[in-house]
């Protein structure tokens, strides 16, 4: 496994991808994503520095985080992403999905910023 | 015409990427193609080659031959395999398909992936002593944007989404 898991707080984790995220691990990426979900991780930061690869399987078991943490309001963001990621990001014009940081204390820190969300009908 | 041929399954992905490390390094194919061409160039290689690794099936040995070249203003590439084939056309109506599954795999987007990356797409399927070959082009901007990937079926409202629906579907490529 190239990838490694760092809890960030009770709900957040930095997941550093490595060198890449394709067919060969992305059974075991998504595996390890459920078993933190399940843990109570709400917050994904995936890290991209120095991954080359990406390809369709890998961001298919991303999509599939997201779309297990959405209706939870969790989220998932990229960080550090790196230019063969960066082409796959346009390419698939997933950045309209994903919020992309330089950094990934960025990224913490805009989770950290962001307002609470109200319940509804609230003043 | 350089061309490269493999034949450990094991490791075919991780010699597939050492040898575009070592164009990246050299800048073998600047200035037809840049650094970002040269990865969607590998991206689309890499789907390929993905795709015989994990489906296909070879009646004899496992070969595959990487044929790269500069070509005018792109770069032409050729993969060829030993394999068995199989329908390229029937495989990509059915990732598209696939799209529009309420709980779409994660995995069967390779051949789309593909097609968005590559332009001037051919495809000769396997037949008794001839093997199969897929070629394409890839300029030095990535042309196509694959919006239709993880279409409207995979997507959730986000915050940092601008909700625009996703574009028609990419061309079928020529049979």
């Amino acid at each position: 496994m190239s990838f490694t898991f760092q809890k960030a707080s009770p709900t957040a984790a930095v997941v550093r991808i490595g060198k890449a995220l394709d067919f060969r691990s992305a059974a075991e990426f998504k595996a390890a994503c459920q078993e933190h979900a399940r843990q109570g991780t709400r917050y994904y930061v995936l890290d991209f520095t120095g991954t080359g690869i990406l390809d369709s399987t890998g961001l298919g078991v991303i999509f599939s985080l997201y779309r297990q943490l959405t209706p939870a309001g969790g989220q998932v963001v990229f960080a550090a992403v790196s230019r063969p990621v960066q082409v796959v990001v346009q390419l698939t014009r997933t950045y309209k999905v994903f919020r992309q940081f330089p950094t990934v204390e960025a990224a913490l820190d805009a989770r950290s910023e962001a307002p609470a969300q109200k319940p509804a009908g609230s003043a | 015409m350089p061309s490269f041929h493999f034949h450990d399954f094991d490791r075919v992905i991780d010699q597939v990427h050492d040898l575009f490390d070592a164009w990246a390094e050299a800048d073998t194919f600047r200035p037809v193609l840049e650094a970002e061409g040269l990865d969607v160039l590998r991206l689309a290689v890499h789907e390929w080659v993905a795709n015989l690794v994990q489906h296909a099936s070879f009646p004899g040995s496992r070969d595959v031959w990487l044929t790269v070249e500069a070509d005018g203003d792109g770069v032409r590439c050729a993969v060829e395999d030993s394999s068995a084939g199989f329908d390229f056309t029937d495989q990509l109506a059915r990732q598209r398909e696939a799209l529009d599954r309420p709980a779409p795999s994660e995995r069967g987007r390779g051949l789309l992936m593909l097609i968005t990356c590559a332009e001037d797409l051919g495809y000769r399927p396997a037949r008794p002593g001839v093997n199969q070959r897929v070629t394409f082009t890839v300029r030095g901007r990535a042309g196509g944007a694959l919006d239709v990937l993880f279409r409207a079926a995979d997507r959730l409202p986000s915050p940092g989404g601008d909700g625009a629906p996703p574009d028609g579907l990419p061309p079928a490529p020529p049979p």
